[in-house]
């Protein structure tokens, strides 16, 4: 196989290192992240988890939390580890 | 012997062992000269390696939160506010932490579906598979407990939630849930177990694997092409 030297690696992630702080800085600076409700404040009364959760949340109200939060999860693990 | 004397220095043949075992591990991560397939940007998209950026912004960054963030139930949510409104700069260093954080999460799990398109979870690489795993969970666990130390009331119900999910496995669940969100309030999901957790102990372990996991990429023959 061809081999190139590490410097055209090291200008590709330099290239792309610069496009991700760039746009995380964009972000940070144009959309400002919620800090919810003070505990200080009447009650809301709901709990949320981060987006990546969400699945599991919904899962939460329809089946029980035996099968939503704990088998639910350790099978998708379970199929990742098994995987190779 | 390796050990050092009564000045504590190190015998010199020693310091040239350290010395070579570090710059052969560099260069074993960093060799001078690599194959095609592991420069090609379409193989991999750089989302091993914007992961680990987003690593280096999010410990910087949360280094320097650190200095004016205080845990626990009355202080977090007003910490936090002193932080985006007053403290200079503090909002900005807020907000990049958490995007940061939100594409971290992303780049992480299209790396583990990059991996696995282009099977290479399959031997010899199953063993970094594994780990790549691990750092995936870590990342999502690093997620929730940076979400938790907000110290808000939505914050407060998700630790509820997760401590009775936790509690939920037998036998070992209430010391999980003790040892990993302590004991949160209705009102405030911020705890100082959560805070170690997500800035010492689950950082520095994620740190490690992931050189491991570095290193073990060149070790078990690079990238695999698309």
């Amino acid at each position: 196989m061809k081999r190139l030297p590490i410097r055209m690696l090291i200008e590709k992630e330099g290239i792309a290192a610069l496009i991700y702080l760039a746009l995380s800085l964009f972000l940070a600076i144009k959309v400002v992240p919620g800090v919810g409700t003070s505990g200080q404040a009447p009650l809301v009364g709901q709990a949320a988890a981060p987006w990546i959760f969400g699945p599991v949340q919904v899962l939460l109200f329809y089946v029980s939390p035996w099968i939503s939060a704990i088998l639910f999860p350790f099978l998708i693990i379970s199929t990742l580890v098994i995987l190779p | 012997m390796n050990v050092p004397n009564e000045e504590g220095v190190l015998p010199k043949h020693t310091e040239k062992q350290i010395s070579v075992s570090q710059s052969t591990f560099i260069s074993h991560i960093r060799p001078r000269f690599l194959p095609e397939s592991a420069i090609n940007i379409v193989y991999t998209v750089c989302l091993g390696g914007l992961s680990f950026l987003s690593f280096i912004v999010l410990s910087v960054t949360g280094l320097l939160l650190m200095f004016h963030y205080q845990p626990g139930e009355n202080t977090a949510f007003s910490s936090l506010l002193n932080l985006s409104s007053v403290i200079p700069y503090g909002a900005l260093l807020r907000n990049w932490h958490y995007w940061a954080g939100q594409i971290m999460v992303i780049t992480v799990s299209l790396h583990m579906v990059r991996v696995a398109w282009t099977h290479s979870y399959k031997p010899p690489k199953q063993l970094n598979w594994l780990v790549g795993i691990g750092l995936l969970l870590l990342t999502l666990i690093m997620d929730f407990s940076g979400y938790l130390l907000r110290g808000s009331q939505e914050t407060g119900a998700a630790a509820n939630v997760a401590v009775h999910i936790a509690e939920l496995i037998p036998l070992v669940g209430s010391q999980i849930a003790q040892i990993l969100f302590g004991r949160p309030s209705p009102l405030s999901g911020s705890t100082l177990m959560a805070y170690v957790w997500h800035c010492i102990g689950l950082p520095t372990i994620a740190f490690w694997l992931q050189f491991y996991h570095f290193w073990r990429i060149r070790r078990d023959g690079g990238v695999r092409p698309l």
